[in-house]
């Protein structure tokens, strides 16, 4: 597997700075596999979860670059496992059977989950997790041939451990 | 009070003297309240002349140049010279005009998002979303053009908030030129010097045996070059420059080798190819001249001083990474070393200045008229205030390479950007540092701007116009020459006649053809008052040596068609 890196960026909360961010990582040719942005408590203060592949080096580039921009407050780069990482999914997957029916109840159990909805066959879930156990679910509930009708994910939030 | 006049007023509480500009539809409230302000308008004949005479200004005295341009064609215009000055480091502050606020995004008449394509290339850059932000925004603009590492702002103004009337509150302000409080809480300047990182700089110098010292823009920007001397005083350690290096040291003493690089001198080249730490000051290892990188780090230490930490380990990897100003990190590196200390390379220094004189630059032939010929009749008559500028191209190189001024900020070039159609323009904004100012320029290149010629002629501005005609696009058609076989496709030009080019705009102009009528015309040109353009008919087919190869190591460099430092 491809060697990641986690941003937290502080940034001001202006117009336009998620397009200096995100340009200036896509015209130095990173690759970003995941940026997600909200505000922060503090309302004029908006916070960035980037992921990015590559190395440590590629990394604390991405870090500099980012932090030159007039508007970044703060920039860390962490490892993966140093953070605290959530994404949601919300997914509408089709049930035809009981035994689908009890693949998808362990598959849910695996994971934070939620049914919200149901119509029929049809059950509208919110999943809750690390990305990588959003993507098990998704393999398992492919294997078992339930057919997944939507499917819509977050991006990782990240923050420190306490 | 409204919006365009709060900002002419907040601009003269900036102390600006000039706008480079010209108008248009969406700038009219701002030109209106011009004719009521001590500000001088010069009015460019196409605006990317402003954005280099914005520079020009900028480069030759320590201040800001300003540039200012209408929406849309306007505004694209501008964006060549503010690429050059983001490459470069330099200040500067560019307003444009927009449409109406309800009309951004409607594809109106004469929009284009300038913000947005600017962004790559500005340091930073505004949207006026409200005129009461006007004089914030200009304060802001000038802290950020100026201060760390200096870049062009960008300021966009929708003509709505020109024409808004500002609150009573910020219209008192700006009249009375009360200190605006800044809004900048992520902008961060560089951080208190770090001892350690001294110490460690201070050690590596200890133990090398063949060091050298490559300075730069960052030396002149942070106006350190007394810390420079003082430094290279005491520790003697060889030293090279880099193209924007140029000024920053006295480079007449022994131990001054030579511009680094592509078309640096031999023994800068083998100089820094051959060292064992190479101490970077202010500069950014550009591949112009750092050549192949894999061989450039070869065998090497690196000490990095740099105001922007994002410059660290980007293109070397540095063993020890000094960041602030110069004028803070360098006397303090000094004040550890220890007088006496360049006797531990004293055999590496002699060897180099043995090189030096074995390798010296060409003096030209002397029974054409070249351009190291005019080059070096140009730099024997110059004074110690004169600024000379060249456009880009061959000309360029061999002027560079040539250059030892005795002070900073006179010879300015376009480096990063490499902008055929600097020289003329940028002379223009020069001429408001008061001192002689001389614009060289290469027959293809005068001919990207040569519409100022028209400005120059309006405001009389003391522009003294070098054109080094050798009819070929002449650094395209020795790459034409050395790598594709002689195929000159495209590179040899049909021009004009530039003596009558020149007076058709009413300016004096003359023709040299030989190395006689070369000197006398130089000695016009320095006594001339006023703007004055002299074409030099030069041969056409020399080549600029010494050369490194495109993707070819320093180690390579070529000193003659047939010559290489290595095999020398
Ligand atoms: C705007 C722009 N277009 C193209 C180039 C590529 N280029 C670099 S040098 C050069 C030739 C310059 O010729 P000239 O102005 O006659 O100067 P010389 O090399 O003969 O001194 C060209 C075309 C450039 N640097 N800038």
């Amino acid at each position: 597997m491809k060697e990641r890196f986690i941003l937290l960026v502080v940034t001001r909360n202006a117009p336009g700075v998620l397009s200096r961010v995100s340009s200036l990582l896509r015209r130095k040719l990173f690759n970003i596999d995941s940026l997600t942005v909200g505000r922060a408590i503090c309302n004029r203060e908006s916070r960035f979860t980037i992921v990015i592949e590559g190395n440590k080096v590629e990394a604390n580039k991405a870090a500099l670059l980012i932090e030159r921009l007039v508007e970044i407050r703060s920039v860390k780069v962490m490892k993966p496992e140093l953070c605290l990482r959530r994404e949601i999914v919300l997914a509408t997957v089709k049930v035809d059977s009981p035994a689908q029916t009890k693949i998808l109840h362990e598959a849910e159990d695996a994971v934070l989950s939620q049914e919200l909805s149901q119509n029929g066959n049809l059950i509208t879930i919110e999943l809750i997790d690390t990305s990588q156990k959003l993507d098990a679910f998704l393999v398992k509930i492919e294997a078992s041939s339930i057919e997944v009708i939507d499917w819509v994910r977050s991006g990782v939030i990240a923050m420190e451990q306490a | 009070m409204i919006g365009a006049q709060a900002l002419l007023k907040a601009l003269e509480n900036n102390a600006v003297t000039e706008v480079y500009a010209y108008p248009g539809g969406t700038v009219l409230p701002i030109y209106d309240a011009m004719s009521g302000s001590n500000i001088r308008r010069i009015l460019v004949r196409h605006e990317q002349a402003a954005a280099f005479a914005a520079q020009g200004y900028s480069r030759s005295t320590q201040g800001v140049g300003v540039c200012l341009a209408t929406s849309g064609p306007g505004a694209t215009n501008l964006v060549t010279g503010i690429a050059d000055a983001m490459l470069d480091s330099i200040p500067m502050i560019a307003i444009t005009g927009n449409v109406f606020k309800e009309l951004i995004g409607s594809d109106a008449f004469q929009e284009t998002d300038i913000v947005g394509i600017c962004e790559p290339i500005v340091k930073h850059s505004y949207f006026i979303e409200s005129a009461n932000d006007i004089p914030r925004v200009v304060a802001e603009a000038f802290h950020l053009a100026q201060s760390g590492r200096p870049g062009p702002v960008l300021i966009d103004i929708p003509k709505c908030q020109q024409n808004a009337v500002i609150s009573a509150e910020i219209q008192k302000q700006i009249e009375n030129n009360d200190l605006v409080e800044l809004d900048l809480p992520g902008y961060k300047l560089p951080p208190a010097l770090d001892t350690d990182q001294i110490n460690a700089a201070a050690q590596l110098i200890k133990n090398a045996k063949k060091p050298v010292v490559i300075y730069g823009h960052g030396v002149i920007l942070s106006n350190a070059e007394a810390h420079l001397k003082e430094f290279l005083e005491q520790t003697k350690i060889p030293n090279v420059w880099t193209l924007h290096g140029i000024g920053g040291y006295d480079n007449t003493q022994d131990l001054s080798l030579g511009m680094l690089g592509m078309h640096g001198t031999g023994t800068a080249n083998f100089a820094v190819h051959h060292s064992d730490l190479v101490i970077g000051i202010g500069i950014r290892f550009d591949d112009r001249i750092t050549g192949k990188l894999t061989e450039f780090s070869l065998n090497k230490k690196f000490i990095h001083f740099d105001i922007d930490s994002s410059e660290f380990n980007k293109n070397v990897p540095a063993a020890v990474c000094l960041h602030g100003q110069i004028r803070d990190t360098l006397p303090a590196l000094t004040k550890t070393l220890e007088t006496g200390i360049g006797e531990t390379w004293q055999d590496w220094s002699q060897d180099l200045v043995l090189k030096k004189a074995a390798w010296p630059l060409s003096t030209g032939p002397t029974d054409r008229l070249t351009e190291i010929g005019v080059i070096n009749q140009l730099y024997g008559s110059l004074g110690e205030e004169d600024i000379v500028l060249t456009d880009v191209g061959q000309h360029q190189m061999w002027s560079a390479q040539r250059f030892f001024p005795k002070k900073s900020r006179k010879f300015l070039t376009s480096g990063g950007l490499g902008t055929m159609g600097f020289s003329l323009p940028t002379a223009m904004g020069a001429t408001f540092s008061g001192h002689p100012v001389w614009s060289i320029s290469g027959d293809g290149g005068f001919q990207m701007n040569s519409q100022e010629l028209a400005t120059i002629a309006q405001d009389n501005l003391p522009v003294k116009i070098i054109i080094l005609n050798n009819s070929f696009l002449g650094m395209v058609r020795q790459w034409q020459e050395l790598f594709y076989d002689k195929n000159y496709v495209d590179t040899p030009l049909k021009n004009p006649d530039f003596v009558k080019l020149g007076e058709a705009y009413g300016i004096p102009s003359f023709r040299a053809e030989t190395l006689e009528e070369s000197a006398k015309l130089i000695t016009k040109m320095k006594d001339f008052d006023g703007p004055i353009l002299v074409e030099f008919k030069v041969s056409k087919e020399e080549n600029v040596f010494p050369m490194v190869p495109a993707g070819e190591s320093l180690g390579n460099t070529m000193l003659g068609r047939n010559k290489k430092i290595d095999k020398a």
